[in-house]
C-alpha cells in the first residue's frame, strides 16, 4: 500500500531568503561555469535550477565550512555534474582531448600553455584527479600538481 | 617562511585540494597544514580568489524569471513559524500563494533596477485605457476642426454683414 508520505526536509522561509541571496550573488558565475562544461544553454539552466533547489537543505555546509560560498556552490555543482563529467571524460578519451575548444570560453585559459590548459581544464571542468591526469600525460603526480600551480598563477596574474 | 611550508605551498597540492583533484590522504595533509600554518591558510584564500576572479570573468546572467521557477519548487518545503517576524510571514504567504496556483498569474514588468509584479487582470485595464484614449483623441480632433470651421463661418458672415450695411 502506498501511503505517499512526504519525507522531504521542511525548510524555514529564512532558508529560502538565504538561498535567494546566494542566487542573486552567484547564479551568473555558476551559469558561466555550467555553460563551459555542458556547452548547452538549456541544459546548463536546468543544472542551475537543480543546484539551487538543493541549496536550502544544504545551507549547513555553507555555514559550517571555512571556504567561500562560491567554492561550496562549486562542490555542489560538481556533485551534480559527476555523471556528466565522467561521460565527457570517456568521450574525450576516445577522441583525444582537444584543449583548443576551451579557448572559445575564456581568455584566462587562452593565455596558458597547452599542457597547463589540459591540466587545468581536466581538473576544473572534467573533475579529473591529478593522479589520473599524471597517468594520462605520462608524468609524475608531483609534476602535474606543479603544472596546475602554474596555471593558477596565470589566472592570478591575469 | 619555513622551508617545509614554502615547499608545501609551491608543490601545487593546495590548488589540487581546492579543485577537488587531490587524494583523500592529501586532503587530510592540507587540512592539518591549514590548521597549523597561517601561510597555508592565506595561500588557500588566494587560490579561492583566483577561482572567483575567473568565475566572475566567465559569468552569464540567467534569465530574469529563473529564480521564480526555483522558488516555486522549493517553497513547497517551507514550514510556518508561529513567532516569525512580519516580513518573513509576508514572504511565506507569497510563496504559499504561488504554490497553490497551477500557472503563474503575474506578468513580469522589468524596471531599471528590479522587477515589478502585477496581476494579469491589469492588462485589460491597460487595453481599455488605451482604446478610450484613442477615442477621446479622435473626438478632440473632430471638435477642434468643427470649432475652426464655425469660427471661419462667423468671420465670413460678419464680413458679409459689413458689406450689406455698407451698401
Amino acid at each position: 500500500m502506498n501511503l505517499n508520505i512526504d519525507r522531504s526536509p521542511r525548510l524555514s522561509s529564512n532558508d529560502v531568503l538565504v538561498t535567494r541571496a546566494l542566487y542573486y550573488r552567484y547564479s551568473s558565475w555558476l551559469l558561466g561555469y555550467l555553460m563551459a562544461v555542458v556547452k548547452d544553454y538549456e541544459l546548463a539552466e536546468q543544472y542551475l535550477v537543480d543546484i539551487f533547489k538543493d541549496v536550502p537543505s544544504r545551507l549547513h555546509e555553507f555555514t559550517g565550512s571555512e571556504s567561500s560560498p562560491w567554492l561550496c556552490l562549486q562542490v555542489l555543482a560538481k556533485s551534480k555534474l559527476k555523471g556528466y563529467a565522467s561521460a565527457l571524460r570517456a568521450s574525450k578519451a576516445k577522441t583525444n582531448f582537444d584543449s583548443m575548444e576551451r579557448l572559445k570560453f575564456d581568455s584566462y585559459v587562452d593565455a596558458m600553455t597547452t599542457e597547463q590548459q589540459i591540466v587545468f581544464c581536466g581538473v576544473y571542468y572534467y573533475q579529473k584527479s591529478t593522479a589520473l591526469l599524471a597517468q594520462e600525460l605520462n608524468k609524475a603526480d608531483d609534476e602535474v600538481k606543479k603544472i596546475l600551480k602554474e596555471a593558477f598563477l596565470m589566472i592570478k596574474n591575469g | 617562511m619555513d622551508k617545509t611550508v614554502h615547499d608545501f605551498i609551491e608543490s601545487g597540492i593546495l590548488e589540487a585540494y581546492i579543485t577537488g583533484a587531490a587524494s583523500e590522504q592529501e586532503n587530510q595533509e592540507v587540512l592539518y597544514m591549514k590548521q597549523h600554518y597561517p601561510a597555508v591558510q592565506k595561500e588557500l584564500k588566494e587560490i579561492e580568489s583566483s577561482l572567483e576572479l575567473m568565475a566572475r570573468h566567465m559569468s552569464i546572467p540567467p534569465p530574469p524569471n529563473l529564480w521564480d521557477r526555483i522558488e516555486d519548487e522549493i517553497s513547497g518545503l517551507v514550514k510556518t513559524d508561529k513567532h516569525k517576524p512580519a516580513e518573513q510571514e509576508r514572504d511565506y504567504q507569497h510563496y504559499q500563494k504561488q504554490t497553490t496556483k497551477p500557472e503563474p498569474d503575474y506578468i513580469e514588468v522589468e524596471g531599471q533596477s528590479s522587477h515589478m509584479r502585477i496581476h494579469k487582470a491589469w492588462k485589460w485595464v491597460f487595453a481599455a485605457v488605451f482604446v478610450l484614449g484613442k477615442i477621446f483623441l479622435g473626438f478632440a480632433i473632430y471638435f477642434y476642426l468643427e470649432n475652426r470651421q464655425a469660427q471661419q463661418n462667423i468671420l465670413e458672415l460678419k464680413q458679409q454683414l459689413r458689406e450689406v450695411r455698407g451698401k
